[in-house]
């Protein structure tokens, strides 16, 4: 029986201080111990008589712990004041544990210390995991934090503290608007407060603000801690740095998408361009592509940007001041090692600028970084490719560099393929036109002009021809057709065919004989063999032409003025060589108005996607338009327009027959700039079939040569041809981009746009139309024609 | 009146030629007189370096003798800018080149 307890007056006392789960004890206003609840008891095994003596007590506090325990209690007492403090009790199973202590002095009315009373309370469990949570906390690698149920961060761990350079406020915890990139603010934001709201988890990749102000990729997850009911109490989240993981993603997919660019089937330079516009929307802000010239020239082939104006800026700058020596774009291409610039300086800007005033437009472009990597494929070099980052952006490190030489390797593999391509293209062309025919027949008033373009060898090369030529002089034949087979075999095949079609049709014969003659020859010389073939014999007298098909595709009719357009359609038989016994193909008919265009052509240009029907309705959209037939080369203008610079498996042969061309003037060139020199013919030429303004007409040519060289500088042609009384100027160009203006420019002293407004104010009239061919502008000159020609 | 540079031009101006014309424009740095007396052939191309030289200088007086090269002038609205006459003497300049 504890002896300080009585049953009667401190029965309440007694109740609390053996029901409640803390040791309790009293001592004595002299020191002495009066008093150990059980729970003490209990926990330390001490008897009633032993736990009232200090030497017991004592001999339980962990031995680190014992003096400064000793020491405070000595000063709390002779202050009379309480205290707390923590220890380690050793318990009755011999292990230690924390303990959170508080004596407390009880007074008398007096003020006078009547008691102390002490309560311990077990806290090892406590300081373990807060022991152990700290040290996680402050050692683990990634970014930890701690929030509330409502969001409130009430820990950041050291990391997080280091990195971002900010700590959690006490009392406004953190925003986190500060730490995370604008662009990913909101939607973390809004997945953060789903999660919170919902009790779900919540994870999210996001930018977050490095101390400096770099960015770098994070993936952040947060679990809710839960009570008993399952609600969240607390939230727990890390965040992991996935910058590197990101940016080999990131390299990885543009990569990809580069390879994938190059494996479409589009001509070389497309393909280049392509890759640039890629690589400029992410991963580099400027991408230009350099070959070498000419003369040891290094030009640059494409230029991407990702802000135009400054891509403007860029060309005209390298137009004018090409890489010299020193320049590293020379130095890396034809060398194996890309290099990289991280961060210009001036002295690199000064190595390079030709002189002041390049030096000055370098400045102000302001580059920050580069990386140029060789476009070098099996030995041989194809020019460099240089990606640059500008004023606002991180420079680029050895990461990017591998990137850049990957893609580089890339793209030069695709330039060696294109190069091997189109030697071996041109040699099967150059065979093939030597086995077409030299000169195109040009009587008054007909216009005959052929293309062929090879395929890449090794699919279906050889075997395409055009063929054209007078039996009379108002008879003319045309011919196209298509050898079905490969190799050299072919080529053969379709000189003795083409020959054959001549040699029938010089004897008389109609279009159904001369096939027959044809598929007759074919079985007694190359029986393994066939061919299809289109055959149409021209009667310029009677204005008709006549034609017959074996398996091969329609002609394309363009009507004059109108433009309407329709097949020359003809029930076909079968290929040559393939005829059974007495087959007699069909024969149709057609007559021919002056002005009319007539395209005949072999499947090439409409297989390209396997379907024919398709084809055939590019061909008659392209014939549709008057430019077609405005177009010095109408057979090129349709391969052009249906085409589009797709790389094409078969052969094509295309031939085209104007019928009733009035007499006129052509020109041509690869280079707007030389139809300037070509006014003074075009003035002399007008002098001896017209007159009228003849000035005001040259100065039209003169303007639209201009607009022309300055707008879409590229191939011309040009072709001045009456209609009727009206003399028209048709200029074609492959540019796109023109809006002509027709009205003076506002600013009178400016430096452009006058001149569409003089050819509108000279001409009889004056039309433009655009497509994506190209431009076609068409202008009644302000002449008449002279009734005896000089 | 101010002494002014002359400048004499001669044959077709056109984008063949334009970067001599820029040069010969170029060298001048004050009000000055452009004799187009000789000049056969003019089209945009020549209008878009005379109106630079305009702009730089303020005050250019064209001498033009072929009615076609004035009328291309006049289509543009190049009168209102410029002083133009039929010939050089009609300046009122009192020192010939």
């Amino acid at each position: 029986m504890n002896p300080a307890v009585t049953t009667d007056s401190t029965d309440l006392a007694a109740t609390i201080a053996e029901g409640v789960p803390y040791h309790v004890w009293v001592v004595r206003a002299d020191g002495s111990i009066e008093y150990n609840n059980r729970q003490f008891l209990d926990y330390t095994g001490l008897n009633e008589q032993q736990a009232l003596h200090d030497e017991h007590r004592i001999a339980l506090v962990h031995a680190e712990d014992r003096d400064a325990l000793a020491a405070r209690w000595a000063a709390a007492f002779a202050a009379q004041e309480s205290f707390q403090a923590e220890f380690r009790l050793r318990g009755r199973d011999e292990r230690y544990r924390w303990f959170l202590t508080r004596v407390a002095p009880m007074r008398d009315a007096d003020g006078t210390i009547t008691r102390w009373v002490g309560t311990g309370v077990d806290i090892d469990d406590l300081r373990e995991s807060a022991e152990w949570l700290r040290g996680f906390g402050e050692t683990a690698p990634q970014l930890i934090w701690v929030s509330r149920a409502d969001g409130f961060v009430e820990f950041w761990n050291r990391r997080m503290i280091d990195f971002t350079g900010i700590a959690p406020d006490p009392q406004t915890g953190i925003d986190w608007g500060r730490v995370l990139h604008p662009d990913d603010a909101r939607a973390a934001s809004d997945a953060y407060v789903h999660a919170l709201e919902h009790g779900t988890s919540f994870e999210f990749q996001y930018r977050l603000r490095r101390h400096d102000g770099a960015y770098r990729w994070y993936l952040a997850r947060a679990e809710p801690l839960r009570d008993a009911g399952g609600t969240p109490i607390r939230w727990f989240g890390s965040a992991t740095d996935i910058e590197e993981r990101k940016r080999s993603e990131d390299a990885m997919a543009l990569l990809l998408a580069a390879t994938g660019i190059i494996a479409g089937a589009r001509e070389i330079d497309a393909t280049l361009v392509e890759v640039s516009e890629l690589v400029v929307r992410e991963f580099a802000e400027s991408c230009a592509i350099y070959r070498p010239g000419d003369d040891g020239r290094v030009e640059i082939s494409s230029l991407s940007a990702r802000d135009p104006e400054r891509g403007s800026d860029i060309r005209a700058m390298i137009r004018r001041y090409p890489p010299r020596a020193h320049d590293p774009v020379r130095t890396v291409m034809g060398r194996d090692e890309a290099r990289l610039i991280a961060n210009v300086t001036d002295e690199g800007r000064r190595t390079i600028a030709h002189d002041d005033r390049h030096l000055a437009q370098l400045e102000a472009l302001g580059t920050t970084s580069v990386m140029i990597a060789p476009l070098t494929a099996r030995g041989q070099a194809f020019g460099a490719l240089h990606l640059a980052r500008y004023a606002g952006g991180p420079p680029f490190d050895p990461q990017d560099l591998r990137t850049a030489q990957l893609l580089a390797g890339r793209l030069a593999g695709a330039m060696d393929e294109a190069q091997t391509r189109e030697s071996e293209r041109r040699l099967a062309e150059t065979f093939q036109a030597s086995a077409l025919p030299s000169r195109l027949p040009a009587p008054p008033g007909i216009e005959i002009k052929a293309i062929y373009q090879a395929a890449e060898v090794g699919v279906n090369v050889g075997g395409d021809w055009y063929d054209a030529f007078e039996i009379s002089p108002w008879r003319l034949v045309l011919s196209v057709g298509d050898v079905i087979g490969k190799g050299v075999n072919a080529a053969a095949t379709m000189s003795l065919i083409r020959h054959g079609i001549r040699f029938a049709a010089q004897r008389g014969q109609e279009p159904a004989e001369i096939l027959k003659a044809v598929d007759a020859a074919l079985k007694a010389e190359n029986p393994d063999l066939s061919a299809t073939a289109f055959v149409a014999i021209m009667d310029i007298r009677e204005s008709r032409i006549r034609y017959a098909s074996a398996g091969h595709p329609p002609a394309a009719l363009r009507l004059p003025l109108s433009g309407r357009t329709r097949l020359l359609d003809v029930e076909p038989a079968p290929p040559l060589g393939t005829w059974p016994v007495n087959t007699l193909p069909r024969v149709a008919a057609a007559p021919l108005a002056y002005g009319s265009l007539i395209a005949m052509y072999t499947d090439g240009l409409t297989e390209f996607d396997r379907d024919p029907i398709e084809g055939e309705r590019l061909i008659l959209e392209a014939l549709r338009d008057e430019a077609a037939y405005a177009s010095t080369n109408p057979a090129r203008y349709l391969r052009d327009a249906v085409l589009a610079g797709r790389r094409v498996h078969d052969d094509v042969a295309v031939i085209t027959l104007a019928f009733g061309r009035r007499e006129g003037w052509t020109f041509e060139a690869p280079d707007a700039m030389e139809a300037e020199p070509a006014r003074g013919k075009f003035g002399a030429w007008l002098s001896g079939a017209a007159e009228g303004d003849i000035y005001g007409a040259t100065v039209i040519f003169g303007e639209l040569v201009g607009n022309v060289v300055r707008h879409a500088p590229g191939p011309i042609e040009m072709r001045a041809e009456w209609q009727g009384s009206d003399l028209v100027l048709h200029v074609l160009d492959r540019g796109c981009g023109f809006a002509p203006s027709l009205q003076l420019p506002t600013d009178g002293l400016s430096e452009t746009g006058r001149g569409f407004f003089i050819v509108d104010a000279l001409a009889r009239k004056a039309d433009v139309s655009v497509s994506h061919q190209g431009t076609h502008v068409r202008v009644v000159l302000p002449v008449t024609r002279k009734v005896r020609p000089t | 009146m101010q002494s002014l540079a002359s400048v004499y031009l001669t044959g077709e101006l056109d984008l063949s030629n334009v970067s001599g014309l820029r040069a010969k424009l170029g060298a001048i740095d004050g009000p000055a007189v452009v004799d187009l007396s000789e000049v056969t052939y003019l089209d945009s191309t020549a209008l878009n370096e005379l109106a630079l030289l305009r702009r730089r200088v303020g005050t250019v007086a064209l001498v033009v003798a072929s009615a076609n090269v004035r009328r291309t002038l006049e289509i543009v609205g190049f009168g209102q800018s410029f002083r133009i006459v039929g010939k050089r003497e009609e300046l009122g300049l009192r020192d010939p080149e």
